[in-house]
């Protein structure tokens, strides 16, 4: 019964890796839309403070950025504790947001400016050139890219440990204490699978869209 | 006053003058070319014409409107702009279709989207008719025979506008769809009706490009170099349809162009531009058989060649 049981917890780990996995994914998607908006803004002092945070963001380990947030609030203002897997969540959004703002700014600006002028002349306003003309070619051109992003996040979801949220990979190691080793490689089945989920649905939109050639 | 009249209009990028004051006018039914060597302002005249740039200086005025005042540019709003930008169609040179839209949805988005448009407004006047309804309602309390009648009158209002949106909204889709079917079988596309942009030959997404502008019913068609993006035996079946246009349905019409044997045969105007400024302007046949100017006998030298 012993395979059953290490099942059960590695399962119970496995979705709390799932939740982050979609939590952030959710939330860091739209919010990268915004920060690249912010990165391109014409506003100058925008541009330079949004530039600045993503500097940040991505010139710092994801590790790192976690255990800031956990501990940040406490060290600097005496606050407590956030919960930990809210902690977790807040830091992976911001910095898979981050990435996928600098994504989301490369297929924008890669769209040939005739496309926005097409649309002006045929007398549509700013938001609908952008909605109705702009995103779909958009998404097209940044599905690849993204789709290495995601997988990478999943993978990602292990550095949780760090502030204690047991995720599938700390569920795992905790048999390791207690002298059993297999369930830690037995892991690997677990992402390999998630993983082989995504790639085949990637794959499917990606041909859905297939269509599109510019 | 001719139907197009432009006066003056001048525009800078960064300290480069592109254009030094450009006068000329049209009639309705006209086509203009405009000739001249690259770099000479050609196409930013034509982008000033339809507002994709806005001109530092000078006016513009169609069919009796003021159109353009470079003194009140700062008072548009990019509601207005849209609009002005309505009464011109453009066709670019490198077709700019939009890839994920098939032939026909090219050409009806913009229609619909402007449908959707005049359905909000028709919303927004249906609710102000009803608030005023409501307060006669309320202001005649008393008189209780004016009152039911009120009453009545609200109701049947608000209960006849969805059937009335509805139709209105399904007749119009369908006038929508089917101008769209009219002007691409004018095109000669009628079997690429469902085809996506990126099945087409040049020369095919061209006329497509010409059927989306025409769809919105513009006042003057320009089009910038609409053949110097295409392979030479593709540019006939353009140079077909713009002709088409002149001889069946009276278009007004602007071409930049380097083709100077189609501006010479089909333009009734022609405007040769050289360093900003019209260095040459008349009737195409004489100036293209007896140019007046050393420039302009030296350019068509130079392109007939």
């Amino acid at each position: 019964m012993e395979f059953w049981s290490v099942n059960l917890k590695l399962l119970e780990g496995f979705g709390t890796t799932v939740g982050l996995f979609a939590v952030t994914l959710i939330l860091a998607l739209p919010l990268g839309l915004l920060i690249s908006f912010g990165a391109m803004s014409k506003f100058k002092p925008l541009r330079s403070v949004v530039k600045f945070i993503i500097w940040i963001i991505r010139g710092t380990p994801l590790m790192l950025q976690v255990l800031a947030f956990y501990y940040g609030p406490a060290l600097l203002f005496g606050w407590g504790f956030l919960p930990r897997f809210v902690t977790v969540c807040i830091a992976f959004v911001i910095n898979y947001a981050c990435y996928f703002a600098e994504i989301y700014r490369g297929g924008i600006e890669s769209i040939p400016k005739g496309q926005y002028e097409a649309g002006q002349v045929l007398g549509l306003t700013k938001g609908r050139i952008f909605g109705k003309i702009i995103l779909l070619q958009v998404v097209k051109r940044i599905l690849p890219p993204i789709s290495n992003e995601v997988i990478t996040l999943v993978k990602d979801t292990s550095l949780a440990r760090v502030i204690m949220v047991t995720e599938i990979l700390k569920a795992a190691q905790d048999f390791v204490v207690r002298g059993l080793i297999w369930p830690l490689f037995y892991t690997g089945v677990f992402y390999l699978a998630f993983i082989g989920i995504l790639t085949l649905l990637f794959g499917f939109i990606e041909k859905k869209l297939s269509y599109i050639k510019a | 006053m001719a139907y197009l009249q432009v006066e003056n209009l001048t525009k800078k990028f960064d300290n480069t003058e592109v254009l030094k004051g450009i006068f000329f006018s049209m009639e309705k039914g006209e086509v203009l070319s405009i000739i001249g060597s690259s770099g000479g302002g050609k196409t930013t005249l034509l982008r000033c014409i339809n507002f994709l740039t806005l001109a530092d200086g000078g006016k513009m005025s169609l069919d009796g409107d003021m159109i353009f005042n470079a003194d009140e540019v700062k008072n548009y709003s990019g509601n207005d702009l849209r609009k002005k930008r309505l009464n011109f169609g453009l066709v670019f040179q490198s077709f700019n279709l939009f890839p994920q839209y098939t032939v026909t949805e090219n050409i009806t988005l913009a229609p619909t989207l402007l449908l959707s448009d005049e359905v909000k407004e028709m919303t927004a006047n249906h609710k102000a008719a009803l608030c005023k309804l409501k307060k006669q309602i309320s202001l005649s309390k008393g008189d209780k025979q004016k009152l039911s009648e009120l009453k009545r009158n609200y109701k049947e209002l608000k209960k006849a506008f969805p059937e009335k949106k509805k139709t209105f909204i399904a007749e119009s889709k369908e006038e929508i769809l089917s101008s769209a079917q009219k002007i691409i079988e004018k095109v000669g596309l009628k079997d690429k009706a469902d085809a996506y942009p990126s099945e087409l030959s040049g020369g095919q997404q061209q006329r497509v490009a010409i059927a989306r502008a025409l769809a919105l019913k513009p006042k003057v068609l320009c089009f910038d170099e609409p053949t110097s993006a295409l392979d030479p035996e593709l540019t006939g079946e353009v140079l077909k349809v713009i002709r088409e246009l002149k001889d069946n349905e009276g278009m007004t019409m602007i071409i930049v162009t380097h083709e100077m044997e189609f501006a010479k045969e089909v333009s009734d105007k022609s405007i040769f531009i050289a360093d900003g400024v019209i260095a040459e302007q008349g009737v195409s046949s004489e100036m293209f058989n007896a140019p007046k100017t050393v420039k302009l006998q030296q350019f068509l030298s130079r392109s007939l060649k």
